[in-house]
C-alpha cells in the first residue's frame, strides 16, 4: 500500500513541478530538465497502468522506459553545463566537448559489456548496463560541481535544486544498483523502497527550488579580448612555477 | 567485491560533494576591482608586516639559538625551540595562504574569457594542487625537524619569500592594466550619467 502510495505522490509531484514551471518560465530555462521529468511522469503514470493491468510484463516496460529517461537524464548533466557556465564561454563549449566524448566512451562501454553479457540473467545485466551508465553520469555531475567550485561561479536557486536532487538521484541508483547487482535477487525489495523514498526526496528538493524561478546571477563578460586570457595564464603560470621552485628547494634540503 | 566498492564509492562520494556543494558560500561578486584591492591590501600586509627578508632571516638566525643553548639551561632551551618552530609554521602558512589568493585570484578573472584555454587551466590547476602539498610538506618537514635543522633550507625559504611577494606583485600589476583597460572600454559617456 506504502509503495503504491508513494508511487502516486510522485507522480503528482512530477505533474506540480512541470505546471509551475511553466507559469513561472523554468520550462523556456530549463527545458531540458522538463524534458526528463516528461519522461518520467510517462514512465511513472504507464507503468503503474501496465502493473495494474499486465503485471508480467511491467519488467519490460520498466527497463525500457528506465533507458530512456537515462538518456534523458545525460541530457539534463549537458543542460546544466549549458545553463550553469553560460556566461562563461570557454568552460562550456570545453566541458561539453568533454562531456560528449565521455559520454560516447561510455555508450560504446556499455554496448560491448552487454554484448558480452548477453546469455546471463537479463534483468541482472539491465541493471548493471544502467549502473554503468548513472556511475559515468555521476562523474560528469561531480565534475561539473568541480568547475563551478573551482572558478567561483554562482548559479541560481532553481539550477542548484536541479543540480543537488539530481545529483541525490543519480548517486542513489549508483548505490543501490551495484549492490543490488552484488547481492542479488532478495535485495531487489529493499532496492525499490530506497529508490522510491529517495526519488520522492529529490522531487521534493525541485519542488521547491523551481516552485518560484530564480535565475543565475549574469558576470560580467569580457568576450574575446585579444591576448589578454594568453597573458593572464602565462603570468599565473610563471608565478606558479618560480613559489613551486624555491619551495620545492627549500623541501629538499 | 572490489567492482561494490568502487561503485559504492563513487556513489558516496557524490553524495559527499552535493553537500559540499549546498553548504559552499555564495561566490563573490564578479566586481574586478574589489579583488584587487583585497590582493593588494594582502600583499602589502605581506610585504611590510609579514615577510620582509630582515624579518624572516632574524627568526630564523642561529645566532639567538646559540646565545640560547650557550646561556640558558635545557628547559629554555625546549622553550625557545618549541617558540621557534610555532613561527616557522606560521610562516610557511603564511606561503600557503598567499598561494592559495593567487589562486583564487586567478579563477576569479580567468572564468571571464571567452578564450579560455583547458588545457593552461588544467594545468594551473594540477600545479597550484602540487604548490600547495609542497607547502604541506615544507610545515611537515618544519614540524619534525625544526627550524634550525636544515640551515641551508632557511637561506632558500628567505629568498621564497622575496620570490613570491615579487612574482605576486607583477601579476597583480597585470591584472591592474587589464581591469582598467576593461573599465575604460566600458566606461559610458558623460550623456549615459544622467
Amino acid at each position: 500500500m506504502l509503495t503504491f502510495i508513494v508511487w502516486w505522490a510522485t507522480i503528482v509531484l512530477e505533474l506540480a513541478i512541470l505546471l509551475r514551471a511553466l507559469k513561472t518560465g523554468a520550462l523556456r530555462e530549463f527545458p531540458f530538465f522538463c524534458i526528463y521529468l516528461g519522461c518520467v511522469l510517462l514512465s511513472s503514470a504507464s507503468g503503474y497502468v501496465v502493473f495494474r493491468m499486465r503485471p508480467l510484463q511491467y519488467q519490460y516496460w520498466y527497463w525500457t522506459w528506465e533507458f530512456v529517461c537515462v538518456i534523458a537524464g545525460y541530457n539534463v548533466v549537458l543542460g546544466v553545463v549549458e545553463r550553469g557556465l553560460v556566461s562563461h564561454d570557454g568552460a562550456r563549449k570545453a566541458f561539453r566537448n568533454v562531456a560528449l566524448w565521455f559520454f560516447g566512451a561510455i555508450v560504446g562501454y556499455v554496448a560491448i559489456h552487454s554484448m558480452l553479457l548477453r546469455h546471463s540473467n537479463a534483468l541482472i545485466s539491465s541493471v548493471e548496463v544502467e549502473r554503468d551508465l548513472r556511475t559515468a553520469e555521476a562523474l560528469l555531475l561531480a565534475a561539473v560541481m568541480g568547475v563551478v567550485a573551482y572558478y567561483g561561479i554562482a548559479i541560481g536557486r532553481s539550477l542548484k535544486g536541479i543540480v543537488v536532487g539530481y545529483g541525490l538521484c543519480v548517486a542513489t541508483i549508483v548505490i543501490t544498483h551495484s549492490m543490488r547487482s552484488f547481492l542479488g535477487a532478495w535485495f531487489q525489495d529493499y532496492f525499490s523502497a530506497i529508490r522510491s523514498w529517495s526519488y520522492l526526496l529529490s522531487l521534493l528538493i525541485w519542488t521547491y527550488a523551481l516552485w518560484s524561478y530564480q535565475p543565475s546571477p549574469a558576470p560580467k563578460r569580457l568576450g574575446d579580448s585579444g591576448p589578454d586570457y594568453d597573458a593572464l595564464a602565462m603570468t599565473t603560470k610563471e608565478a606558479v612555477e618560480t613559489v613551486r621552485e624555491q619551495l620545492g628547494k627549500a623541501a629538499r634540503q | 567485491m572490489i567492482q561494490l566498492i568502487l561503485f559504492v564509492g563513487v556513489g558516496a562520494g557524490l553524495l559527499v560533494l552535493i553537500y559540499l556543494f549546498v553548504r559552499s558560500p555564495e561566490p563573490r561578486a564578479e566586481g574586478g576591482a574589489e579583488a584587487l584591492l583585497e590582493a593588494r591590501q594582502a600583499l602589502n600586509s605581506l610585504q611590510s608586516g609579514l615577510l620582509p627578508a630582515g624579518l624572516v632571516e632574524r627568526v630564523f638566525a642561529q645566532d639567538d639559538l646559540h646565545f640560547v643553548s650557550s646561556k640558558a639551561g635545557a628547559g629554555v632551551q625546549r622553550l625557545f625551540l618549541c617558540e621557534r618552530k610555532r613561527i616557522a609554521l606560521s610562516w610557511v602558512a603564511q606561503v600557503r595562504r598567499q598561494v592559495l589568493s593567487l589562486k583564487q585570484f586567478h579563477s576569479g578573472q580567468s572564468r571571464l574569457y571567452a578564450r579560455l584555454d583547458v588545457r593552461t587551466e588544467v594545468t594551473l590547476a594540477l600545479s597550484f594542487a602540487s604548490l600547495l602539498v609542497l607547502c604541506r610538506v615544507l610545515q611537515a618537514t618544519f614540524y619534525v625537524r625544526g627550524p634550525y635543522a636544515a640551515p641551508r633550507m632557511v637561506g632558500i625559504a628567505i629568498t621564497a619569500a622575496g620570490r613570491v611577494c615579487t612574482v605576486f606583485e607583477h601579476s597583480l600589476a597585470f591584472l591592474t592594466r587589464t581591469r582598467a583597460a576593461v573599465l575604460r572600454h566600458d566606461s559610458p559617456g558623460p550623456h549615459v550619467a544622467a
